[in-house]
This record gives structure tokens, C-alpha cells and sequence, in this order.
């Protein structure tokens, strides 16, 4: 035993001092097998500035690092720049590897894959794929090496100062204006505010000029000395015309060609009327813009051909306007010739023809001398005499003084209905109707006067006639019916008054006469008269009462039509739903929710379901909705199986016939073969229990087996063992007489 | 024979004011149907006496008599008769059920008082959980929303419909309804006065009058639109308070497209048949078998359906767990399928599916096509065709009979829609059976079905 932990120490010992020696091998190695450092840190490649990098058991420690690169440390420090995000306490020879040789760069900066944003300065726009020296150009003072530190991120830095005294105008930060995607294109949003920060706010278009319209050359940001606007503008004036007036005083920011702000009353003439919407350059001329001579004809020129002499223009225009309602000339009171009815209403320029104002004729004939009809008729009577400017047509003439005064519509007519060629009659004394009017009614009622039907003069219309004076009373809608439609061409005697004379008969012949008996002159349709509900053996209820009569009685077909619902109504279901369409539907509304709520589940109602009555299932009144609602038949029929096939009735049954449809013994465990088949179900299932029964054959016939007691041929009390519960062993289902082939009576043969 | 001849007397009176309405006031509405089905079957395998064709027809009547007086008299009967050409049912033996089955055959005067309706005759009571009377039924309308009432008079024959003077019912149920709630409780009671001969001298187990009582609550609510709470619960308590009946199930549809369901049921056998029907009426051979033994057989189930619509397509999943209270044994179902309105854009109904079963003693997989395609606007022609196969992974009680079976069923209907009133359908079915590993019988079989009907709709 003692040998064997002596071997043990001896083992772990060794085990000890192996890993002890691999340790140190493995802190000293870099020490041992390490490779010249890199040129910048050349002057530390001696074993006596080991330390000033390493530190025992601690390898290159930060610190050591930052004792030289002093500028990194501040910038650590201040957590400011690349290496503050980047470094969380690890060694710098984490990134910055050394010992791998003289010519080893230990600052492995990857130019292309850079992430410059971690230096806290993003690069955007244009500032992206600048190269890195463009904008870190210092150098270490030290070793004159490229340096990345100290590079601002302000524009100016880079950049410089472009617009030179823009530092004077305070333009503040280029980001206000620029952007690093697009120098030359200014934010959309400038943060720049001419109005606030300038001394010439931007106003009207001004609002939409460019920058460098206004600002010219390097100095363009620098503030700029208004002097007016000539400062930008030029003046296109002839120069010295306006003297010392400024720009302001006619023009605006809003638009140069924008109307004048000029105040015109400072002239001595000051705009009115239309004048003020005039042009300055049509009254004034652009190398001469003294006022010009203030009388209408300075700029007017005189339309009338100096008819009016010197009559000044203003006692019949004014400045509002030179023509129609602007017009002052009263032709009643400055005129000799006032006007009167539609001669105010004629144009000037229908009498007043090519201008000619004066001296013109103030005679009907002077203007009306190609519109006389009558000729010489008149002789030299004035016009005036019958005529009036109110209406020509309607004259003053007395006709009284003809003898034939004129009444009712005869004073309406124009006097050419009665003097076509615009003379006196040629007999004026023959008064006749006939002489004027034409007889219609070629001679049917000849010897009777005009005036018995066309009463007076005041209408010649026969409304007025008297109907009660014929065989015809008009009632109804007779009354409104023309006298044409029932005398056509005229036709008033003899005439036939029975309704076919003038209505068709539609009905013939299964209405031949007594149209009246239906209908009346109130109103045509037989509804008006005639009482469906009791003259017919159908009654209407419902919506079958505002139908047409000709939607049932299509074809004018009255008599012989069928009274079923499927007379008039095409049966959708084609006869599948039975007979009766009012178990489901009413006249009131031929909508129905049967069938739907009745295609539930993977039941649906149909075979003799269809053909039922719905109150058979929800009440006479049909409110029983849910009636019905458990898919089990026994919601509605009677189990006439007393439960012994449980609910699903459907798996035996179907809806067609009632019958058993496909019910399948055998499923019940008990196959029916042989003479089974030709029994009905009752011989073994008394009092319509089906369910529960055995299957043993003297369930049955038991009877027959006590029956053989004593019989020579075979006593099966005696011969048979295990006595009724083994049938099967001798018989078939065929024939119960007949035992199964190969069967004998050995038992028998041996004696009990 | 006698014993139906009062329902018979009912429909035939019923039938002819169905018919004969326009003898009426002119305000009487008839409303309904009367059907004469007619089926024929045939395996075309003579292997015994018994496999003849059968052909059976019958006359079903479902229709309303209303307004028969300015009161508004109704008359309601829905029922079926049987016209048996190849006596068929003289093959079977026990105790001869009846076919006539008049479910509802009532006179009614509503809105007397202007809140009670009289009700006489043969009444299936919604309200009170299909609750089944011969006799007279009061209810008392109440503000148009909630409903009262009491019923009252003989209770029909379970087995044969049959009128039975020996049985009698009364109860009572309570109902409110609105747009949103539909709800129904009711509490029923049938007595039974038959005498020791109707249990061919045996003596009757139980002494006292009562048959059976139950308890029956639904309700029926919509939480929002789209959101149904369906539950319908009927509790036995003849002997001992059990739940015979239990249904609850939510539909959802959140929108046009999607439909969700859950669905939970049970289902049992009502204890008071138990003891009549096996130990004192049925076949001695079958009494012998049971003995004393009272069935106890319900049905715990739990389904979930999700529903898909794609325009015209509608995808549809089920899966349904059920156990069964009789062995323990379970079942999974699950399905598969898709309904197409429009198929190829040719106006063609389409459904395919497919079943997949866990079933309590047999797996089996079902495949079904179904097509429907409107030849004219009154002829629609429907195609099926099923493949199923299936095999026996157990045995129902120590008892295996056919362990594998495959069957194909192909049919063709047509729907004949004459006129609105006057509607022809016609179906084939064939059904071809193959039984893999029982030699017993002689290969497949193939069997047909025929069925017409003529539908006569008021």
C-alpha cells in the first residue's frame, strides 16, 4: 500500500511541474520567439525597453501605450474621437499588433471599409469617397507621419471662407445654407431669414429671386448699400423725365408691370370712370410724359363727324362708360322726337342709320314707309290715326263704324285674318260666319245657325257646346275626351252611342257586351267598378290587390284561368315542395326563410319533409322557430323502436321513403343468412324491441328443440350436448330441417 | 281486426271530408298528402318455402282539414294502411303486430274563448315528449307565447296501435316559446287494467295499475343567430328514476360556411317493457331464454360534426363514439363526405362518402355515391351505390355467426313530378351479398326491391 501512494505523489508531482514549465513558456514566449517590432517603434527594440512596453504577467497593458501616445490619452480622456468609441479597456495590441517584423505597419487602418462614423463625424453627400488626406492634412510633429487627429469638422477648415465677408455679415454656420449632398444647392429649408437678419426684408418678388441676382461676385454675401432700386434695377425711363421722383412711387415689389401706385390726383386730373382702368402709356407717350390736353379730344376722336359742333362730349357721355346705360342723352327732352312704346326699345342705329344724327324726319313714313300693307288704301291719312308706337298691330281703328263692331275673340284677331290683303272687304256689309270661317262640318248640320254650338263670339272652341242637347250625356271621363276622338273627321251625325263604337272590345267574346257592367266613364279600369272579392270565386288579399289586372290576366284572358298559385307564378322548386306554395309563402310576402334555417348541418330537409305542411312542425301559427332545431328525428316523430337504436334514425331511413333504406344487419353482430332473410323483423323482435336481444338460435327456437323430446328420429334433450347453446354444430340457417353436410347421428348412434 | 275498426271508421271519415272539400264552406283548407306505396322483393333463390316475392302495398294518408266551421274546425289524419298481396305476414308466428298504424287522427276546435283549443281523438303531443292518447287533450293558449295543458283517455296499443280499452294515459305539460327559447316540460302517466287472461293465465308481476310514468323536459334555444343549444330528456319512473332519453346538442355557425356541431345522447330501454314483453308475452321459447333476466340496454354516445360550404360543395366530417351498457362494448363511427349542388357545373347533385366503423363486434367500411340530376323541370332521376365491407371481430355473446361479408347495393330512382298535384316515383334497389367465409349458404345473393309511389297532394 505504501508503494502505491508513493507512486501516486511521485505521478502528481510530475503532472505539476509540467504544467508549471508550460506556464512560464507560455508568459515568456513573445519574449523568446518574438520578431523585430515595426519601424515606428524601431527605437524600442532593445531588451532593455522590454519593460517600457510589457509588464510582467500583465502582457502590453494600455497604459504602457499611452505614456508615449499622450495625444490619444487626452482624447480618451475627453471620450472624444475614434479610439474613446472603439477601445473599452482592451490592450492596444489588440488592434495595433507588434513584433511581426520590421516592415509591419502596426496601425491597420482599412481606408476603403472605414467606418467613419464611429470617429463621431458621419460622412454624407459629397463628403463621401473624399480621400482621407483632403481633409486630415496635419501631420506628427514628431515623425512627420500623416496624422488623423485634429481635424474640425467645421466647413471653414476644409472649405475656407468663400464668401470673404461673410464673417462681417454674420451669415452663421454654412449648414444653414449648404449641405454636404449638393454644395451649390441650397436647403430647401434655408435656416437663413433675409427678413430677420437683413435690413432689406424680402417682399414680393423679391420673395423669388435668386441669391446671386441681387449678390454679385465673392463679396455677394457681404451687405450690400441700397441706394433704391436702382442699386439692382436699371432704369428704362428717358432719364431726367421723372425729375426727382423715386421708383417707389409707381411701382411695387409685387410686380413691376403691376399697375402704378402713381397718385393721378396730384396731376390736377384725377382718374374716374374708365379712366382709371386705362393704360398710363394710352394717354401718355413714353419719351413724352407731360400731361396732355385734358379735353375729351386730347386722346377721343370724334365719332360724329362734328354734327354736334361744339357741343362739349360730357353733355352726353361720361367717364363711366361711352355707350348704352352710360349714355346721359335723353332723347325725350333733348330731342324732337320723344320716343314712345317700342321705339325705346329700337336700337339708335335703326333709325339713326350711318351715323346721321341731325336732321332726320320725325314721320311714321320716314322709317316705316316699306312696311305700309295698305298701299293707296289710306290716301295721305296718317298712320297715327289707327296705329300706335305702343303696338303696331294693335290699332285704334273703331270698327264699329263699319257696322260690324267686333266682339269676343274677334277683337284678338289681327285685322289680316279678315282683310288678307290688308284693304276693307269688298262687301263689307255681308256678316255671314260663313264668309270668313269655313264650314267643318260639311253641311251636317245645314240650316242650323253657327252660333247654337259655337255660342257668341267668345270662343269659337266647342267646349261650350251643350252635349245635353244630344243622345250622349258626357260624364266621367268623357267630359275630358276632344270632340275628335269620338268624331273623327268631323263626324257628329248620326253617330251610334254604344261604348264599342268608340272602345275596343279587348275582352270579346268572353265579354261580348254590358261593357258598363265593369267598367265606368270615371275611370277605365275595371277595378273602379268591380269587385273582385265578390264577383269572382277568387278572392285578392295581399299584394295581389295593387297588381295590375293584366299581370294575372296576361293575354286579356279573364275567364277559365287557373286559381293556383303556379297559374301565375312559374314554381321554382319544380314541384319538389309539394302542392301548396302558401305553406310557405303568403300573399302579403312571397319571401320565406323555410329551407334556409332547414339546411343545417349535414341534415337537410327533403323527400316527404318537403311535401309537409309547416305547421305539421311549427304550430298553426308557424311561431315555433326553434321547432325542430335538435337534428335528432325524435324532436318531431315518435321512436316507435322504443330507444333500442338510439337517435340516428337517418342510418336506417332516409327522407324518401321511411322504410329501412340501408339498414344493414350485420352491423349489429348478428348476420342475417338463410331463412333469416325471409322473416320479418317482428318475428324475433317482439313488441319492437331491437336492441339487447342474443343471437342464440334458441333465443328462437327453443321451442322446436323441446319439441324433439321423445321423437325416434332425434331427441335432442337427449342426443345433443351442451343442449341449446350448440344448434350451429348440425344446422344451417338454410333449412333448420336439414343438418349441415358431413353432419351424422353418431351421437345418437352411441346412446346417451 | 276489431280492434282497429274504430281508427278505421276515424280515417275513412277523415279521409272523405279530405277529399270532398269543395262540398264545404268555401273557406276550408285542406292541406297534405295521401300516398299509395307499393314495394315488391325478390332474392330469385328458392332455397326454402319461404323465399317467395313479396309484395305489399299501402295507402298512407298525412293531411289537414281546416277552417270546416267559421270557428275553424280541423281534422287531421296521418296514418298508414296495408294492402298485403302475398299475405305475408301469415309467415310470421307470436304475437301478429299490425302494420295500420294511425299515428294522429283528431278533431279540433282552436281558439275557443279566444285562448283554449279542444282537441278529440288519437293526439301524438309534441309537448309532452310524443306522449300518445286516445281521448282528448285541453290547451290553454297564454299571451301567444306559453301554452298549457292536459290530456287525457286510453292509451294505444305500443305494439299494434291498436285502440285498448285496458290501457290509459293522462299527463300534463307546460310550453313557452319565443324567438329565441322553445321550451317544454311535461309529466305523463299510463295505467294498465288488463286482466290475468291477457298473460295467458300467468300472473301479472306487477299488482298495481301503473305501466309506466315519465318525466319529459326540452328545450330549445338560440344563444345568437347561428348558436342552437338543442336537450330533450325523458326519465323513467316506474320502478326507479332512470334516464331513458337524453339528447343535447350544439350547433354552431358562425358563418355561411362553416357548421359545427357536438352532440351527446342516451338512449335505454324502458324498464316497464322489459318485464311485460319478456317475461309474460312473448313466445314461451323466449321467455325460457331470459328468465328473470331484465334487460338493461342503453346507448352513451358522444358525435362531433364539422360542416364546410364551398359554394356549391359542402364537405362534411363526423366521428361518434358510442358504448353500450349491455357487454361495455364500444364503437367508433367515423365519416367522410362531400355534397357538390352542382357538379362539372351540370345542375348534378352530388354526395360521396365514406364510412369508416369500430363497430361494437365488426369493423366494415362503406363507400356511397349518390347522384340526382333533374332531367326536366318534372323529372328528377337519383343514382346510388353503396360497397360495404365488413367483418366480425368478436362474437355477441360466445354466439359468431358470418364472419365476413361484403354487399354492393345499386339503385336507380325516378321522381315524376306530373303536375303540383300529381307526383309518380319509381326505385330499384339490388342488393348483392357475398358472404366470404360461410359455406352454409349457396354463394351470393342478389336481391331486388322495387318500389313505386303516387302521390296525391291537396
Amino acid at each position: 500500500m505504501r508503494s502505491l501512494a508513493d507512486a501516486r505523489g511521485a505521478r502528481a508531482a510530475l503532472a505539476i511541474a509540467a504544467l508549471t514549465i508550460g506556464a512560464l513558456l507560455l508568459l515568456a514566449g513573445p519574449a523568446f520567439g518574438a520578431k523585430p517590432l515595426s519601424k515606428v517603434h524601431a527605437h524600442l527594440d532593445k531588451k532593455s525597453e522590454c519593460n517600457s512596453c510589457h509588464t510582467a504577467f500583465e502582457g502590453v497593458p494600455q497604459s504602457n501605450c499611452l505614456k508615449c501616445h499622450t495625444e490619444i490619452k487626452t482624447r480618451l480622456d475627453q471620450r472624444k474621437g475614434y479610439h474613446a468609441k472603439v477601445v473599452r479597456g482592451d490592450g492596444c495590441n489588440n488592434c495595433h499588433r507588434e513584433h511581426l517584423g520590421r516592415n509591419h505597419d502596426p496601425n491597420p487602418l482599412d481606408k476603403r471599409n472605414f467606418d467613419h462614423d464611429l470617429t463621431g463625424y458621419r460622412l454624407v453627400g459629397g463628403h463621401v469617397g473624399v480621400g482621407c488626406r483632403e481633409c486630415h492634412t496635419a501631420k506628427r510633429k514628431k515623425t512627420n507621419r500623416d496624422s488623423y487627429l485634429g481635424a474640425s469638422t467645421e466647413c471653414r477648415a476644409c472649405h475656407g471662407d468663400y464668401h470673404g465677408d461673410a464673417q462681417k455679415a454674420e451669415l452663421g454656420d454654412c449648414e444653414k445654407c449648404h449641405n454636404a449632398f449638393d454644395w451649390k444647392q441650397l436647403n430647401a429649408r434655408l435656416k437663413f431669414d433675409h427678413q430677420k437678419e437683413t435690413r432689406f426684408p424680402l417682399t414680393g418678388k423679391h420673395k423669388r429671386v435668386a441669391c446671386d441676382k441681387c449678390h454679385l461676385g465673392k463679396r455677394k454675401f457681404g451687405p450690400i448699400e441700397v441706394s433704391g432700386c436702382v442699386t439692382c434695377h436699371q432704369d428704362p425711363h428717358p432719364p431726367g423725365i421723372f425729375g426727382a421722383r423715386i421708383c417707389e412711387e409707381c411701382h411695387v415689389t409685387s410686380g413691376w408691370k403691376e399697375s402704378s401706385i402713381f397718385e393721378h390726383t396730384t396731376t390736377g386730373w384725377p382718374l374716374r370712370g374708365k379712366h382709371k382702368k386705362a393704360r398710363c402709356l394710352e394717354c401718355h407717350k413714353w419719351e413724352r410724359w407731360t400731361p396732355r390736353d385734358t379735353d375729351c379730344t386730347g386722346c377721343h376722336e370724334d365719332d360724329h363727324r362734328g354734327q354736334f359742333g361744339q357741343t362739349p362730349c360730357t353733355r352726353c357721355h361720361q367717364e363711366s362708360g361711352w355707350k348704352g346705360r352710360h349714355l346721359k342723352f335723353n332723347h325725350d327732352s333733348m330731342s324732337r322726337f320723344p320716343l314712345r312704346g317700342k321705339h325705346r326699345k329700337v336700337a339708335c342705329g335703326k333709325c339713326h342709320q350711318n351715323g346721321k344724327y341731325k336732321p332726320l324726319e320725325t314721320t311714321c313714313k320716314s322709317c316705316h314707309q316699306s312696311d305700309n300693307p295698305h298701299g293707296e288704301t289710306f290716301g295721305d291719312r296718317p298712320c297715327s290715326n289707327c296705329h300706335s308706337p305702343v303696338d303696331w298691330k294693335k290699332t285704334r281703328f273703331d270698327h264699329g263704324v263699319t257696322g260690324f263692331p267686333l266682339e269676343g275673340r274677334h277683337i284678338d284677331q289681327p285685322c289680316f285674318r279678315c282683310h288678307p290683303n290688308g284693304t276693307e272687304t269688298e262687301d263689307d256689309t255681308v256678316q255671314d260666319c260663313a264668309f270668313c270661317h269655313t264650314d267643318v262640318h260639311r253641311n251636317q248640320f245645314e240650316g242650323a245657325s253657327c252660333d247654337r254650338c259655337h255660342r257668341g263670339y267668345e270662343r269659337w272652341g266647342i267646349e261650350l257646346f251643350d252635349h245635353t242637347l244630344s243622345r250622349f250625356q258626357l260624364a266621367g271621363k268623357h267630359l275630358n275626351v276632344a270632340c275628335v276622338d269620338c268624331h273623327p273627321d268631323g263626324r257628329y251625325r248620326p253617330i251610334d252611342t254604344a261604348c264599342a263604337n268608340c272602345h275596343y272590345n279587348f275582352h270579346e267574346p268572353q265579354f261580348a257586351d254590358r261593357c258598363d257592367s265593369c267598367h265606368k266613364v270615371d275611370g277605365w279600369a275595371p277595378v273602379e267598378n268591380f269587385d273582385h272579392d265578390t264577383r269572382t270565386d277568387y278572392k285578392l288579399y295581399g299584394k295581389h290587390r295593387d297588381l295590375d289586372c293584366a299581370k294575372c290576366h296576361a293575354q286579356n284572358q279573364y275567364k277559365g284561368l287557373p286559381q293556383d298559385c303556379d297559374g301565375c307564378h312559374i314554381d321554382v322548386h319544380t314541384g319538389k315542395k309539394g302542392a301548396d306554395c302558401a305553406r310557405c309563402h303568403t300573399t302579403a310576402d312571397w319571401s320565406t326563410n323555410s329551407g334556409i334555417d332547414h339546411d343545417f348541418g349535414a341534415f337537410r330537409l327533403g323527400g316527404v319533409h318537403d311535401l309537409l305542411a309547416c305547421e305539421r312542425c311549427h304550430g298553426p301559427d308557424r311561431d315555433r322557430t326553434l321547432a325542430g332545431t335538435g337534428p335528432e328525428c325524435i324532436s318531431c316523430h315518435r321512436d316507435v323502436h322504443f330507444g333500442s337504436f338510439g337517435p340516428q334514425c337517418h342510418e336506417c331511413h332516409t327522407q324518401e321513403y321511411f322504410l329501412p333504406a340501408s339498414f344493414l344487419h350485420y352491423e349489429t353482430g348478428f348476420r342475417l343468412s338463410g331463412a333469416h332473410r325471409y322473416v320479418e323483423c317482428r318475428d324475433c323482435h317482439p313488441g319492437r324491441v331491437f336492441g339487447g336481444l342474443p343471437s342464440d338460435c334458441s333465443f328462437c327456437h327453443s321451442d322446436t328443440f323441446a319439441a324433439t323430446a321423445g321423437s325416434p328420429t332425434c331427441d335432442h334433450t337427449v342426443c345433443v350436448p351442451g343442449g341449446r347453446q350448440n344448434c350451429e354444430n348440425c344446422h344451417t340457417t338454410v333449412r333448420w330441417d336439414l343438418p349441415r353436410p358431413g353432419v351424422g347421428c353418431g351421437l345418437c348412434d352411441e346412446g346417451p | 281486426m276489431a280492434r282497429r275498426t274504430p281508427a278505421l271508421a276515424l280515417a275513412a271519415s277523415a279521409m272523405a271530408l279530405a277529399i270532398a272539400p269543395p262540398a264545404l264552406a268555401k273557406e276550408v283548407d285542406v292541406d297534405g298528402r295521401v300516398a299509395l306505396r307499393t314495394l315488391f322483393s325478390d332474392d330469385g333463390l328458392e332455397i326454402t318455402e319461404r323465399a317467395q316475392a313479396v309484395f305489399i302495398a299501402f295507402l298512407e294518408t298525412d293531411a289537414e282539414v281546416m277552417n270546416l266551421t267559421d270557428g275553424g274546425l280541423t281534422l287531421a289524419l296521418d296514418g298508414t294502411f296495408v294492402l298485403d298481396a302475398t299475405d305475408t305476414r301469415e309467415r310470421r308466428f307470436g304475437k301478429t303486430e299490425s302494420l295500420d298504424q294511425i299515428r294522429q287522427a283528431y278533431v279540433e276546435q282552436p281558439d275557443l274563448f279566444g285562448v283554449l283549443d279542444v282537441v278529440a281523438g288519437r293526439r301524438l303531443i309534441a309537448e309532452a315528449g310524443n306522449a300518445w292518447v286516445d281521448g282528448l287533450e285541453l290547451r290553454l293558449n297564454i299571451f301567444d307565447t306559453a301554452v298549457a295543458g292536459v290530456y287525457g283517455g286510453l292509451a294505444p296499443d305500443p305494439i299494434d296501435y291498436a285502440l285498448d280499452l285496458d290501457r290509459q294515459a293522462t299527463g300534463a305539460y307546460v310550453g313557452f316559446r319565443n324567438e329565441r327559447i322553445d321550451a317544454s316540460a311535461a309529466y305523463n302517466v299510463e295505467f294498465n287494467t288488463r286482466g290475468p287472461e291477457a298473460y295467458r293465465g300467468e300472473v301479472r308481476p306487477e299488482p298495481d295499475l301503473l305501466d309506466r310514468q315519465f318525466a319529459f323536459g326540452r328545450v330549445h334555444l338560440k344563444i345568437v343567430e347561428g348558436l342552437y343549444i338543442a336537450t330533450y330528456a325523458v326519465v323513467d319512473m316506474a320502478t326507479e328514476p332512470q334516464i331513458t332519453t337524453l339528447l343535447g346538442s350544439i350547433d354552431y355557425k358562425p358563418s355561411s360556411r362553416v357548421e359545427l356541431g357536438v352532440n351527446v345522447s342516451r338512449y335505454a330501454l324502458a324498464q316497464y317493457r322489459d318485464e311485460i314483453i319478456y317475461q309474460n308475452i312473448v313466445e314461451p321459447n323466449q321467455a325460457l331464454i331470459l328468465g328473470d333476466e331484465v334487460l338493461d340496454l342503453s346507448y352513451d354516445r358522444a358525435r362531433l360534426w364539422v360542416g364546410l360550404r364551398f359554394g356549391p360543395r359542402y364537405h362534411y366530417q363526423s366521428i361518434e363514439y358510442k358504448q353500450r351498457s349491455l357487454d361495455g362494448q364500444d364503437s367508433w363511427h367515423y365519416t367522410i363526405g362531400l355534397r357538390d349542388d352542382d357538379l362539372f357545373g351540370l345542375g348534378t347533385r352530388a354526395d360521396i362518402q365514406t364510412q369508416l366503423r369500430d363497430n361494437f363486434v365488426s369493423d366494415s367500411v362503406l363507400i356511397a355515391l349518390n347522384l340526382q340530376h333533374d332531367v326536366t323541370s318534372k323529372i328528377t332521376l337519383d343514382g346510388r351505390f353503396t360497397w360495404f365491407d365488413g367483418q366480425s371481430v368478436d362474437n355477441e355473446r360466445a354466439r359468431a355467426f358470418d364472419e365476413a361479408q361484403r354487399v354492393l347495393i345499386m339503385g336507380l330512382s325516378a321522381y315524376w313530378r306530373i303536375s303540383r298535384q300529381h307526383q309518380v316515383d319509381l326505385m330499384y334497389d339490388g342488393i348483392y351479398e357475398t358472404e366470404l367465409q360461410d359455406a352454409r349458404n349457396d354463394g351470393s345473393l342478389f336481391i331486388h326491391t322495387a318500389m313505386g309511389r303516387y302521390n296525391f297532394l291537396f
